[in-house]
């Protein structure tokens, strides 16, 4: 038994033996491996930093490829070496028997010596021990024996570097390839070389090289060092070319010798030179221009190192070219494909000359001594045109009304950057009648002009209504491309017709009116803050913060006031100033916008600037006091200020009704004139009676037109309490009406379709009269609601005058009282007059606004009065009897005053009322003679149609009957205008005997008598009529002019600054062009100046 | 036509009425120009009899007394007279000449004073007389023109409320070439040399003559004041009311009311009436100074 259990025991351990010996392989295999990983990795890293081609890379290839291979065999021979003995087994096998120490290990060492031992000890014994321990190695779990936590952390070791190295591998860039393949080829990999193409080379200055690096046994880019001259080296990265590892990097624009030699890693190609040649170059430019004659310009030399040239178009430019080097011969080519040669003037220098015409660029085309040509840079040539000239027409607007002397201001701004030759208006009335004229011929080089030209429209024989069409056109001096012009826009000029200034005139003065209410609004909102902020001072003694600030505002409301109303007198003034120049007989009229004006001027009261002033002053200082005081001051003044608006008002809408029925007055007198127009146009044979026609339905038109203008009037009459003036309107509009002149039109225009027969002329005779009619009752109804007016006014003055007396009186009493009586009996009586007083005041203000003869300064002295009568009666109730005598006194004298201006007024009213003014009757003589001229004409055809036997037609002695009557019309009107101008004894006298005339010619008419005699007188009269209005406008009303400050328009050379304000910003540019053109600035900035300029205008925008 | 000739008619009548009460007191006692010419004599300090004429003179006048004011300072003008002296016996003498109706020799000593007057206030004093005198002598158109220079020249005058008073009778009432102007201004000259009665007739006649004429409703009116100062005071408020029948239009209404109801209240004592009357004023002419006084006349009268 014993042998066998030794057996077992020796197989037993045997087995645990190598189970152990394998561990130890396995445990050793996976600390090479980790280490080996771990190798790889740091190599890999190291390559990648110091670059595949590294000198490491080699190294570190090597030994990842031989030694780690090594590392690993070395761990499995060192694991198998350390394979422990039988004995050690068990010793170890005993550790896993506690309490059985050294049972194994004893079993064995008596079981293999158990024959020598056996003489010792009890075989049994021994066979016993070593069959127990036999049996204990086949109970035990060998597996106890292995390093499990060795094997278990090198396993983990293992896993982590693998896994590091794989990471680092696949997701560092660069690191698998070319690093890692690098690593592990490199001790197999091949030597690198390096190919340069194109070697040593010669080349001209500034040309580029292209150096080509073929790359064997290196997948890398190879770079090239470039070194020149004393300057460092420098390195060109050079571009794959291809996919054979051919890399390519340019030398550009050498212009010196340069080495150069390719580099990959440590492997160098050998060095080369690029030797440069140095072509012939131009050092200088010498430039003379001569610029054209008429542009004034001094010949300038310009030396410069660039070829660039600029200059006007037209200049003689001659060039020098100095070389670098000696050249043979040079000239210039263009871009146009000209070429100018240029000439010998030394070894290295040559000149030539061209005239600039146009922009491009030119090359110098050099030969040098060995016959090769080089051509310069490309210089370029701008050619500065001759700008166009500058020409603005200020005045008059685009559409402009010719004045009455038939004279059109032209205020001219024109300029040239080299000269202005002439200034012309081409014009026509009719477009198949353009002329010009020439309205200046500049001096020599005149650069810039501000004129001012009368143009002076008379040879055109305008008529009211006509149109003139202009332009004007300004030439420059420029010899070389031609005169370049300016022209202004097509514009107008037209001779307006009264009716149409009157209508324009009334439109304005509505806007007047609307404005003027607009700052009665204001002034009315002021007075009432005013009187809100005086009520709360006196209230609580003390003023808000707020209410301070707001009273701050209101100098800036009156000074919005102020502006407006200078406004409105600025507008007035120039009606005045039209009426003067259209229609001067007209002065009355004018004369009453003028007292409006000065009205509103009066408005402008320094006491109300003073009183704001002083307000303002009291505000800064917050005293209250003085506040108060300030706001009574002011109070006393805004209420002039309003009554003056309100009167104001009230006087333009007057003037406005007046204008309309001026304006329909004219109208009819327009009408008239076209009509006789048509009537003559009958009369010649050539004309076309279907244009005629046209014109007739025309007239028709524009006569309905009046007719409603006359409903209109006539309601506003009415509205006016102008009863007489709206019937006589009604019964105008309805002669127009059914069964009028509306109707004759009609009838006159339906003839005219078929053909000319006398009746039609008659008929057309008839109209004519019947508009002259018109125009004169129109006339008549002017005068009489003139007179109507001034008569209602007038008696509502004397009124007032009346009870004025009547208080004036009494006040009288008040102030010579005795001192005996009581002080409150005064009172009373004092306070009667004062409150009579402003009753009479109230009924005076309503009377002074449909009147233009008071004026602003009564209610002002009417109102000082008032106030000396309150003064009165403070003083009278507080018992001051002196005071209140002497405050009455004041008040009397006050009313007095008020009394004598009344007067003046009254009896300028009583003046005026003799049934129309001398403007008036003038306008009426002008209106009676057409009326005349027409009776004349028709009498006349009468007269030519008379049978043999010297009768007349039934219906043509109907038309006599009607001319007797227009007659008689006529004369009655012409002895209302002898009333009128009753103190013009020398024009009396004439005018009494044109009215026998016409009564002697009323007469033979009405007898039916038609003869030569007759028609003569008609002549004579006519002829005196026209002598006697010649008269009286000569005496009277050429001399009626309002003064004003003489107009100068002296033409001058260079504009003043002024001028500018006149013009856009696009035009001041323009402007400024011009003028820096003839500055001497250097060719080279002159287009930078004007590129500011530009920018400066863009900026002011 | 026919009007014509009624119209010249009564221009006639009027003008030979006028002749007539013009030649009559042209025919009063009274100073001639020569007279008065010769006797302005200058000293330097006046003796005291000239005082005493001075002064009695003066009370001749202020009583109304003029025939002998007139006397006496005629007298005076012979004296040595200091220049105050001397403008006041002008001045005095003047208008107690025009005040006894004498225009003749009231324009005698008004042309001596304006050549030796020197001082404004005499000047303006002796003017207003002037004016005075050719209005009252029918001279409308020299009476407007010294009127007018009299307001021009002395604008601050306490007379000036009654020039313009004239200046406007004359502007209002140029109609028919003012004969019926001039016979009322003879009228308002009757009256003021206290010949009421006269003054009276020639009212009659010029509303007899003009019943139209435009000065007709202040012949009414003047008709009224002179009755009531002669204290007929039942003839004055008709004459009144007869304005306002006759002229309804006229700016005398309101005042010849006011008087009416002042004649019934003071003089007649007919409260009612007068009240009654007052009211009237007020409505019938609320938009006046005449309303204003009336309202007042009828507090005074209610209380």
């Amino acid at each position: 038994m014993a042998p066998d259990a030794h057996r077992i025991l020796k197989g037993n351990l045997s087995f645990a033996r190598r189970v152990l010996a394998r561990s130890s392989v396995g445990l050793w295999l996976l600390r090479a491996c980790s280490l080996a990983a771990l190798a790889l990795l740091l190599s890999t890293a190291v390559v990648l930093v110091a670059g595949a081609e590294s000198a490491l890379t080699s190294v570190l290839g090597a030994l990842a490829v031989f030694g780690l291979p090594l590392l690993v065999v070395a761990a499995v021979a060192y694991a198998l070496l350390r394979v422990p003995s039988l004995e050690t087994v068990a010793v170890m096998t005993d550790r896993l028997l506690p309490g059985r120490e050294n049972a194994v290990i004893s079993s064995l060492q008596l079981g293999e010596r158990a024959d020598e031992l056996s003489s010792f000890y009890s075989r049994a014994v021994i066979d016993a021990v070593v069959s127990d321990g036999a049996a204990l190695s086949q109970t035990l779990e060998f597996r106890g024996l292995l390093p499990a936590r060795k094997l278990r952390f090198w396993s983990v070791g293992l896993l982590v570097t693998a896994t590091a190295l794989a990471a680092f591998l696949f997701l560092v860039p660069g690191a698998l390839e070319p690093s890692f393949s690098s690593l592990v080829t490199s001790p197999f990999a091949e030597r690198v070389s390096l190919a340069v193409v194109p070697g040593d080379v010669a080349i001209d200055s500034g040309e580029d090289v292209s150096v080509t690096v073929s790359v064997k046994g290196s997948l890398s880019e190879p770079r090239l060092r470039v070194s020149s001259g004393s300057r460092p080296p420098y390195y060109l990265e050079m571009e794959p070319a291809d996919t054979t590892g051919s890399f390519v990097a340019v030398l550009e624009s050498l212009v010196a010798q340069t080495d150069y030699m390719a580099e990959l890693g440590r492997v160098q190609s050998p060095s080369y030179t690029v030797s440069v040649r140095t072509p012939p170059q131009i050092s200088e430019f010498l430039i003379s221009y001569e610029y054209p004659d008429y542009s004034g310009l001094e010949k300038r030399v310009v030396g410069t190192v660039v070829g660039d040239l600029s200059a006007l178009k037209g200049t003689r430019v001659w060039l020098e070219v100095t070389f670098t080097r000696d050249v043979s011969s040079a000239g210039l080519r263009f871009d146009d494909g000209g070429a100018t040669p240029l000439v010998k003037r030394g070894d290295r220098k040559l000149s030539g000359s061209f005239v600039l015409r146009g922009d491009g660029t030119y090359v110098v085309s050099a030969t040098d001594a060995v016959g090769k040509e080089h051509l310069s840079p490309s210089y370029v040539i701008r050619c500065r045109e001759d700008l166009t000239p500058f020409l603005k027409l200020v005045s008059p607007l685009p559409e402009a009304d010719l004045p009455e002397d038939m004279e059109l201001p032209l205020e001219v701004i024109c300029a040239d950057d080299y000269g202005l030759s002439s200034l012309l208006v081409h014009y026509y009335a009719s477009p198949q009648d353009v002329r010009s004229e020439n309205i200046r011929t500049f001096e020599h080089r005149t650069k810039e002009a501000v004129l001012t030209h009368f143009w002076d429209l008379n040879p055109l024989q305008l008529l009211p209504g006509e149109v003139v069409t202009y332009f004007l056109e300004v030439f420059d001096n420029d010899a070389v491309s031609g005169p370049k012009a300016a022209r202004t826009p097509l514009m107008t000029v037209r001779f307006p017709t009264i009716a149409e200034l009157y209508a324009e005139m009334e439109e304005g003065h509505a806007e007047e009116i609307l404005k003027l209410e607009d700052i009665l609004r204001e002034a009315e909102t002021l007075r009432a803050e005013l009187e809100t902020v005086s009520r709360e001072i006196k209230q609580d003694s003390q003023l808000s913060w707020e209410r301070k600030k707001q009273m701050e505002g209101f100098w800036t409301t009156y000074e919005r006031m102020s502006e407006g109303i200078d406004g409105v007198s600025r507008a007035l003034e120039e009606s005045v100033r039209q009426l003067e120049s259209y229609d001067p007989l007209s002065w009355e009229l004018a004369e009453k916008i003028q007292e409006v004006r000065e009205l509103l001027d009066e408005l402008q009261d320094p006491d109300l600037r003073r009183a704001i002033e002083r307000l303002q002053e009291a505000l800064a200082e917050f005293d209250i006091p003085d506040i108060e005081s300030a706001l009574a001051d002011y109070n006393v003044s805004q209420e002039e200020l309003l009554k003056g608006l309100d009167r104001a008002i009230e006087l333009l809408r007057q003037i406005r009704f007046d204008e309309k029925l001026q304006a329909a007055v004219e109208e009819a007198a327009d009408l008239a004139e076209r009509e006789a127009e048509i009537g003559d146009a009958l009369d010649s044979e050539d004309a076309n009676l279907s244009d005629l026609a046209q014109q007739q339905l025309g007239a028709g038109e524009a006569l309905e037109q009046l007719k409603n203008e006359l409903d209109k009037l006539a309601a506003e009459a009415k509205e006016a309490n102008q009863e007489q003036l709206s019937e006589m309107l009604q019964n105008m509009s309805k002669s127009i009406g059914k069964g009028g002149l509306l109707d004759m039109i009609s009838q006159a225009s339906s003839m005219m379709c078929s053909q000319r027969t006398p009746a039609l002329r008659r008929l057309v005779r008839n109209i004519e009269g019947g508009l002259l009619e018109l125009a004169d009752q129109l006339s008549q109804a002017q005068s009489c609601s003139a007179s109507e007016r001034l008569a209602d006014v007038t008696e509502e003055v004397r009124r007032s005058m009346h009870e004025l007396l009547e208080l004036s009186e009494a006040q009288e009493e008040l102030a010579m009282c005795t001192g005996q009586e009581k002080p409150e009996e005064l009172a009373v009586r004092q306070h009667t007059i004062h409150e009579g007083t402003s009753v009479v005041a109230d009924k005076l203000f309503e009377t002074s606004k449909q009147t233009f003869f008071m004026t602003h300064r009564t209610a002002a002295e009417l109102g000082l009065a008032l106030k000396e009568m309150g003064d009165a009666l403070r003083s009278f109730e507080s018992g001051r009897l002196g005071e209140g005598v002497q405050a009455s006194r004041i008040a009397y004298q006050g009313l007095n005053n008020v009394l004598r201006a009344l007067l003046i007024a009254e009896q300028s009213m009583c003046a005026a009322q003799g049934g129309m003014g001398m403007g008036q009757g003038l306008r009426r003589m002008r209106s009676l003679s057409g009326l005349q001229l027409s009776i004349n004409r028709t009498t006349e055809a009468l007269y030519s149609q008379l049978d043999k036997q010297g009768r007349l037609s039934h219906s043509e002695e109907e038309t006599l009957g009607r001319l007797a009557a227009q007659q008689e019309m006529v004369r009655r009107g012409m002895e209302e205008v002898s009333r009128a101008l009753g103190d013009r004894r020398d024009v009396l006298g004439r005018l009494e005997e044109i009215v026998e005339e016409m009564r002697d010619v009323q007469t033979r008419m009405e007898s039916m008598q038609l003869d030569q005699d007759t028609v003569r007188k008609q002549h004579r009269i006519m002829s005196r009529l026209l002598d006697a209005q010649k008269s009286v406008q000569q005496r009277d009303y050429t001399g009626k002019r309002f003064s004003r400050p003489g107009r100068d328009f002296p033409e001058r050379e260079s504009p003043p600054e002024l001028s500018r304000e006149l013009l856009g910003e696009r035009e001041k540019l323009q402007l400024d062009i011009l003028r820096e053109r003839a500055a001497s600035y250097p060719e080279a900035y002159r287009e930078l100046v004007e590129q500011y300029l530009r920018a400066l205008s863009e900026n002011a925008k | 036509m026919k009007t014509l000739s009624i119209h010249h008619v009564v221009v006639r009548i009027v003008a030979v009425l006028y002749v007539v009460v013009m030649v009559s007191s042209f025919m009063l006692p009274g100073l001639s120009v020569d007279s008065v010419a010769h006797s302005a004599v200058y000293s330097a300090a006046p003796s005291a009899s000239t005082s005493a004429l001075m002064r009695e003179a003066t009370k001749e006048f202020l009583s109304g007394n003029f025939t002998k004011a007139s006397a006496l300072f005629s007298e005076l003008l012979g004296r040595n007279l200091t220049y105050l002296q001397m403008r006041d016996v002008l001045v005095y003498l003047c208008e107690s000449r025009l005040r006894e109706g004498n225009v003749l020799a009231a324009e005698s000593v008004a042309v001596l004073a304006t050549q030796k007057l020197s001082d404004v206030q005499g000047l303006e004093r002796i003017s207003f007389l002037k004016g005075e005198i050719l209005y009252f002598s029918g001279r409308i158109d020299e009476a407007l023109e010294e009127y007018m220079t009299f307001v021009e020249v002395n604008p601050e005058s306490p007379r000036v409320n009654d020039v313009i008073a004239r200046l406007l009778l004359m502007d209002e009432n140029s109609d028919r070439d003012r004969v019926p102007l001039r016979a009322f201004s003879y009228a308002q000259f009757l009256w003021f040399a206290d010949m009421p009665d006269s003054a009276l007739s020639v009212l009659d006649v010029l509303l007899a003559s003009f019943p139209h004429a435009l000065i007709a409703d202040d012949a009414l009116s003047t008709k009224g004041d002179i009755l009531r100062a002669r204290e007929d005071f039942v003839g004055a408020i008709a004459e009144y009311d007869s304005l306002k029948t006759r002229f309804p239009e006229s700016h005398l209404v309101p005042v010849c009311q006011l008087k009416a109801a002042y004649v019934y209240a003071r003089q007649l004592k007919d409260r009612d009436k007068a009240a009654s009357r007052y009211e009237e004023v007020i409505t019938e002419f609320p938009e006046t100074s005449f309303a204003v006084k009336a309202r007042r006349l009828l507090q005074e009268l209610r209380k």
